[in-house]
């Protein structure tokens, strides 16, 4: 057998995974193409014996039916293998992150190159250091570099933009600056004690990330959590998306110079992470959720609060969106900018909103359901724009209105959500039981950036012995370098607003 | 069109915090800790702690090291309960341990003032840097909070500035990464004197729960005196505008 | 008495240069660069006398076939030779340093080519005569043709010395041809003498053309340009700095002087001139931005200025036709002032072109990068000279370019229907090519003194020579002292644009002028001093305080900046070119990156000159297949030619024989 099947937030025990050989890898990982699978992940796991020895994890997803395949190879550190990227452009960064975490070099990758300069590295290098630059020729040609530090309050990241005039050819994104080592701290000490480094790992997506690492401390202990806590999270999930949303389209707003969609946006995105710090002390979310189901109840007060401001932003964020989204000089910026086609998103695998505005059907909360989503289904509407056309077009038009249609869905799921309530009295949290040894798991959450997992690989007593973070980030910071080709310079901070990608997500 | 977008500025009305120096946050929001004078703290509570912060003899809690999450709070017999004061801000490391029986005032009254040529250089014009350090990003979004419609710090002339050749202090959040530490010290050498550095964030001020990372390189702070600690995780907007207003004299 | 002076000047020229031949190498330069600055200011003060006092003539035998001929330094003569004599100081002066760079030439030659040059410039502006102002015509293009061939073993000059030897005999062949048809009418070679072609408007107009044609190559009008952008660069800078500073001036002495002389006889004739030099400053200017080649730049420049002052002259034209005495005189003023504001500032940007062609061995601006610091001197002047060109207060392009917005602001009202309209189109475009040209010099200098250095050719760059410098600065201190203190400059063109036909009091209508252009000149001197106080205080401020830190300049935190990080002058013209790249035969080769990791993307661009390539080119290509139809008359068979000659005697026999019977 070449792989297993696994369900999002379900272990097995280590030894289970089959084990392939390279040729073997790359055709499966053909063959799971064809079948329509999505590729989701590529890492490895330092094995104990023999030494130096990595065992590489591959991780499809079948959107269809709901289920992960997951299949292993073998491998050494410092060894050459075949590069699966020519036929599975998705896989790029992964191996790229096995190159500089293990020395595993893939024969006839196209752009081997640094991915986060880790501390711990298989060669360790100073940040910067021996990345080589794609290069335009000709003298007439000029580079903008921007970065790390950069003009507004964000995160840092070097971008380098190849320029004819205004206009941009080529742009590649090197980071690694947010690097803190987050993976190797969730080994230090018990695993059911890391919320606030799950937290931590991307502050914007706080929810997200608390998600997906509790139900992978579930999968690994084999508890369940109360189902109003399963409620709990998803409101709480779903307040983040909804407050992160609203906060992207004010910033869109903002790049463009459309105040009124600045402020009035950015005012409801307050009300939203306000009703947050009324839920659970924090305008992130943090604190709300830990192992076993959540630290904060809704009472009658608080779902009052939430239900009134719910409402109140869902009536002003649609009247607004729909004065925003008709305004003849907003759609003049958006449309046709930093597009994605549907081929080149399938391509490298682009995740979250980012997909979804280029085509891609990819929802964990619809095809990997858990807990609340799959109690209680979410329904996605699809609302179209005043031509009739659903928003797939890949360009900031799209990803700004798809962000407007998510909030819309998000309010009234918490609406629905807030009214199951009543019927589940269960608790909010459970006893979490001990990682079992020898166990993988795999824990997917939808978070607002899009598909996060949090995976881990645990040794004879329980230890952690490889955790793993995939922000959605990894995927798609690619998408942005192809958006911006053939646009002005001037429109790259709206290009890279419209995809908001996590710095830190992607540095760990 | 337009009437669409005039109803939608009508209903929402002015949402500026009238004053951010009195205001109050939400009773859920975790701030200044109460640690109970008679109480004491379990070996099991201790090593709950995020970021090492809790100290025994005497019971007390780091706010430098501190994440706020209130696991602390919540352990059984624990003297510690998290009021939601929000004036967090102090000038030194030492002010930010809270032991037990320090009242908030007590506390507050540490915080003090910058000298008198820098209150009068900046007292009604401050321009901020920021440079993110390896932060979350909770931090950058708190601290691009401070200048929307509700907390706007402009009014009391605190602004952020896109080059540090224009700015009066740089203010620093995450724990520093190695990876960081160059463009953190060209950041601080571009920047003209006089100048402050501020730091935002248990990550910023003691690396908070990265602290034992060996990808962390923190000897810039240890090279330069930082001029204010704004603890918190992320520190609420009003923490971050009132530290600073205090600092400039400006303050309760 | 003046016209002795004059003379005498021309005879020190002269005689400087040929002493020069014979004596031995190390004297050359310094003696050269003397008799001609001594002999020039003896021309330029017999100009400047001729100016203020009553015009003098001068008649004296010469051998056949010249017969008599006639030196006149009338204010239109006087005004060109002092802007000759002025350009050929600073043009010896800078020369001298230049050439003393080429220790193993021996300089004869092209030294005393250039005295002929200096001299025959001078001729042609004093000449009164066909045949004479032929002559020395003839002498002056030729003489520049040996200067332009100084670099010889470069294939680019061959190549220019052969097109400018071509475009300056078809010059030659259309100004004959108008001289005769003039001719024709006024029955002797006299230039006096062709006024009477204005009995005639139609045929006056037609002759006029066929001149103006002619003066047109020479000044460098479009569509008569294309070799003055070969010629220039190809030369060396000394010689381009004359050449684009005084030479082609020449050309618009020919047509001031044929209008003085004939007249307008058609207004077709003024809208002509007219349009011809705003599409000449328009598309010159444009057609400088796209260039990456400094020389070509400034010579395109120099074409936008011809503009610039042709559209000065066509104002005045149509001014004289229908009688509107601010565009005749304001806008005759303007072009004069302008004409000399050029020759200064244009001689001045090319004899920096020349430093810095020194200092690193490359015209091409992409190249270069971050001189400032290591060429301060040449930087300060260069950059004078280019806020000159712009035409920004308080240097002496503003003044001219003031005068003829004057001239349009007054002219307008008065002109009636169509012609006003025309006036503010013209100014309109005026407008247009001043902030061109700004957006010209702003690339020229950004890219090649600011910034750090795009290649290592100027690893080795440093300030050249005092004489080079010396001549740049003369330049300098010309173009700031006419731009705060204008108005002796203006009374003096104005005194030569009163030799046109005004309706009125030309006086009366220049002195409130006058009067403007001392509260201008107050106002420019006050900014001047009040800047300088400013600085001064900040001076003081900041010695108190401590003075000011540097630190390398902030690169967000990014420790391995390159020197492709910025801007090169393609990338800045770029959103220009955009909009105009059609109209300038811009080819663009661009390689896109192909797929998500592409192997190999590039740019490239090259403009294109569409005179040359659809004009010129297969004109040339044209007539060359033409000759090659009649290749076999040339097939080296000895008896083929032997052939010839029997037939030619033959038919001669036959001929005669058939006369006499």
């Amino acid at each position: 057998m070449d792989r297993v099947l696994l369900k999002n937030r379900a272990a097995i025990p280590f030894d289970d995974l089959p084990k392939i050989s390279y040729q073997a890898m790359g055709d499966i990982a053909i063959g799971c193409l064809c079948a329509g699978l999505r590729p989701v992940a590529l890492f490895g796991v330092p094995e104990e014996r023999p030494a130096g020895a990595v065992r590489i994890i591959a991780l499809f997803a079948d959107d269809v039916k709901g289920t992960l395949a997951v299949t292993s190879v073998h491998a050494e550190r410092g060894a050459t293998v075949p590069s699966l990227t020519p036929s599975i452009p998705a896989f790029h960064l992964f191996e790229r992150q096995l190159w500089e975490e293990f020395g595993i070099v893939p024969q006839d990758h196209p752009w081997l190159k640094p991915v986060r300069y880790p501390h711990d590295g298989h060669t360790p290098r100073r940040v910067e250091e021996g990345y080589r630059y794609f290069a335009m020729n000709g003298e007439e040609s000029h580079e903008v570099a921007v970065g790390p530090v950069h003009a507004g309050v964000i995160e840092p990241g070097h971008f380098r933009f190849l320029c004819d005039g205004e206009r941009v050819n080529h742009l590649e994104i090197q980071l690694g600056y947010q690097h803190r080592g987050a993976e190797r701290l969730f080994r230090t000490g018990p695993l059911a004690m890391k919320s606030v480094l799950a937290e931590s790992v991307s502050g914007d997506a706080a929810v997200a990330h608390a998600t997906a690492y509790a139900g992978l401390v579930e999968a690994l202990g084999n508890s369940a959590i109360p189902r109003r806590a399963a409620v709990i999270r998803a409101i709480g999930l779903e307040l983040e998306r909804a407050g992160i949303h609203l906060g992207d389209l004010s910033a869109l707003c903002n790049d463009i110079g459309y105040l009124p969609g600045t402020q009035l946006f950015a005012v409801m995105r307050t009300d939203i992470i306000n009703t947050s710090l009324a839920l659970c002390g924090s305008r992130f979310g943090r604190g709300l959720i830990a192992p076993g189901g959540v630290m904060h109840d809704i009472d009658e007060k608080k779902k009052e609060r939430i239900a009134s401001t719910v409402r109140r932003v869902r009536d002003n964020a649609g009247l607004l969106a729909a004065s925003v989204f008709d305004n003849q000089n907003v759609l003049a910026r958006f449309e046709k900018t930093g597009t994605v086609d549907t081929a080149t998103a399938r391509a490298i695998g682009l995740v979250g909103p980012a997909g979804r505005a280029s085509g891609l059907p990819c929802d964990i909360r619809l095809t990997h359901p858990t807990d609340a989503y799959s109690d209680h289904p979410l329904i996605k509407t699809v609302l179209q724009n005043g031509e009739g056309k659903a928003a797939i077009s890949g360009d900031v038009y799209a990803r700004a209105f798809v962000r407007h249609q998510e909030i819309q869905d998000s309010l009234r799921y918490i609406t629905e959500l807030l009214g199951r309530l009543d019927a589940v009295q269960d608790g909010i949290a459970a006893p979490v039981e001990r990682p079992r040894a020898g166990m993988v798991a795999f824990s997917i959450t939808e978070g607002w950036r899009g598909e996060t997992l949090h995976a881990a690989v645990t040794g004879d007593q329980g230890e952690t012995l490889r955790y793993y973070i995939k922000d959605a980030s990894f995927h798609n910071w690619f998408g942005l370098a192809l958006a911006v080709r053939e646009n002005g310079v001037s429109d790259f901070p709206l290009c890279n607003k419209s995809f908001n990608l996590s710095y830190c997500g992607f540095d760990l | 069109m337009v009437f669409r977008l005039l109803k939608a500025r009508w209903r929402h009305g002015s949402q500026a915090v009238p004053d951010p120096i009195a205001a109050q946050v939400d009773p859920m929001f975790r701030g200044f800790p109460d640690i109970a004078k008679e109480g004491t703290l379990s070996s099991e509570t201790v090593a709950l702690c995020p970021g090492a912060a809790l100290s025994v003899n005497p019971v007390a809690i780091d706010l430098g090291k501190c994440h706020l999450c209130g696991a602390c709070s919540r352990a059984a017999n624990s003297p510690i309960r998290l009021s939601s004061r929000h004036h967090l801000g102090q000038t030194k490391r030492d002010a930010l341990i809270v032991t037990a029986g320090t009242s908030f005032e007590q506390y507050h009254a540490r915080a003090e003032k910058g000298r008198a040529e820098i209150r009068r250089l900046f007292g009604r014009s401050l321009r901020l840097r920021s440079v993110s350090a390896a932060g979350c990003s909770a931090c950058e979004m708190e601290l691009n909070a401070t200048t929307n419609a509700n907390f706007d710090m402009l009014r009391y002339g605190i602004d952020i500035v896109a080059s540090p050749r224009h700015a009066d202090a740089v203010i620093v959040t995450g724990p520093v990464s190695a990876n960081m530490a160059d463009a953190l010290e060209d950041t601080w050498s571009a920047t003209p004197s006089p100048k402050l550095l501020i730091l935002m964030g248990a990550c910023a001020i003691s690396g908070g729960l990265f602290a034992a990372s060996p990808a962390l390189d923190r000897r810039f702070l240890s090279d330069h005196t930082p001029d204010i600690y704004i603890p918190g995780c992320p520190p609420h907007p009003l923490t971050v505008v009132n530290a600073i207003l205090n600092y400039l004299g400006r303050g309760i | 008495m003046i016209l002795t002076l004059f003379l005498i000047g021309i005879a020190i020229l002269f005689i400087g240069s040929a002493l020069q031949a014979a004596l031995p190498r190390s004297v050359r330069i310094p003696l050269f660069t003397v008799a001609a600055i001594i002999g020039l200011l003896f021309t330029g003060f017999a100009s400047v006398q001729a100016l203020l006092n009553v015009p003098t003539a001068i008649t004296f035998g010469c051998p056949f076939p010249l017969g008599s001929v006639t030196l006149e330094l009338d204010p239109l003569s006087a005004f060109f030779a002092l802007t000759i004599s002025l350009g050929g100081i600073a043009g010896s002066l800078y020369g001298a340093g230049y050439l003393s760079g080429y220790p193993e030439r021996s300089l004869r030659g092209h030294l005393f080519a250039l005295a002929l040059f200096l001299i025959s410039m001078l001729l042609v502006v004093t000449v009164r005569a066909v045949l004479p102002f032929l002559f020395v015509w003839e002498l002056m293009s030729l003489s520049s043709l040996v200067l332009v061939f100084f670099d010889r073993q470069r294939e680019e000059v061959r190549d220019a010395t052969v097109n400018y030897f071509i475009a300056m005999h078809v010059a030659f062949a259309l100004i004959l041809t108008g001289f005769l048809l003039l001719m024709t009418r006024s029955g002797s070679g006299d230039f006096a003498s062709f006024a009477a072609a204005m009995q005639d408007p139609a045929f006056a107009e037609t002759a006029l053309l066929i001149l103006f044609a002619g003066f047109a190559i020479k000044a460098g009008f479009i569509p008569f340009h294309s070799w003055l952008p070969k010629a220039h660069p190809a030369a060396p800078s000394h010689v381009s700095g004359l050449m684009s500073g005084v030479m082609i001036k020449t050309g618009i002495y020919g047509i001031l002087r044929f209008t003085l002389i004939v007249g307008v006889p058609t207004t077709r004739l003024a809208v002509i001139v007219l349009m011809v030099a705003v599409v000449s400053a328009v598309v010159g200017v444009l057609y400088a931005i796209a260039q990456h080649d400094l020389k070509r730049l400034l010579a395109y420049s120099s074409i936008e200025n011809i503009g610039i002052i042709g559209i000065g002259i066509g104002l005045s034209m149509i001014g004289m036709r229908i009688g509107n005495g601010p565009l005749i005189l304001l806008g005759m003023t303007g072009a004069l002032i302008h004409l000399i504001n050029h020759s200064l500032f244009k001689g001045l940007l090319f004899y920096g072109a020349g430093a810095l062609y020194r200092a690193t061995h490359t015209r091409d601006i992409e190249k270069l990068g971050g001189l400032i610091g290591k060429m301060p001197a040449t930087a300060l002047l260069f950059i004078v000279g280019s806020v000159a060109i712009a035409g920004l207060p308080p240097l002496n392009g503003f003044i001219s370019e003031f005068v003829l917005y004057l001239s349009m602001l007054y002219g307008a009202p008065l002109a009636a229907g169509g012609y006003g309209a025309l006036v503010v189109l013209t100014a309109g475009a005026l407008a247009l090519t001043g902030i061109l040209a700004l957006y010209c010099f702003t690339k020229a200098c950004g890219i090649v003194f600011l910034g750090s250095p795009r290649s290592d050719a100027t690893d080795t760059a440093r300030d050249p020579d005092r004489a080079m410098i010396a001549g740049m600065a003369l330049l300098a201190v010309a173009a700031v002292a006419i731009g705060l203190y204008p108005a002796p400059l203006f009374s003096v063109a104005a005194s030569v644009a009163a030799l046109y036909p005004f309706p009125g009091d030309a006086a009366a209508q220049a002195a409130p002028v006058v009067t403007t252009l001392g509260s201008v000149s107050r106002a420019l001197l006050f900014f001047v001093l009040f800047f300088a106080f400013l600085y001064y205080i900040r001076h003081r401020l900041l010695a108190k305080s401590g003075g000011i830190a540097t630190a390398a300049t902030w690169g967000c935190g990014y420790r391995h900046g390159t020197a492709r990080m910025q801007y090169t002058g393609s990338s800045y013209a770029s959103p220009l070119m955009a909009l105009a790249g059609q109209l300038l035969g811009l080819s663009v080769h661009r390689e896109a990156p192909q797929g998500l990791f592409p192997a190999r993307t590039a740019f490239h661009s090259h403009p294109h000159d569409l005179v040359d390539s659809y004009l010129i080119a297969p004109g040339a290509k044209f007539i060359r297949y033409l000759f090659s139809l009649f290749r076999w008359v040339q097939s080296g068979d000895m008896a083929q030619y032997i052939l010839y000659g029997i037939l030619f005697l033959a038919a001669a026999l036959v001929w005669i024989m058939g006369g006499t019977a």
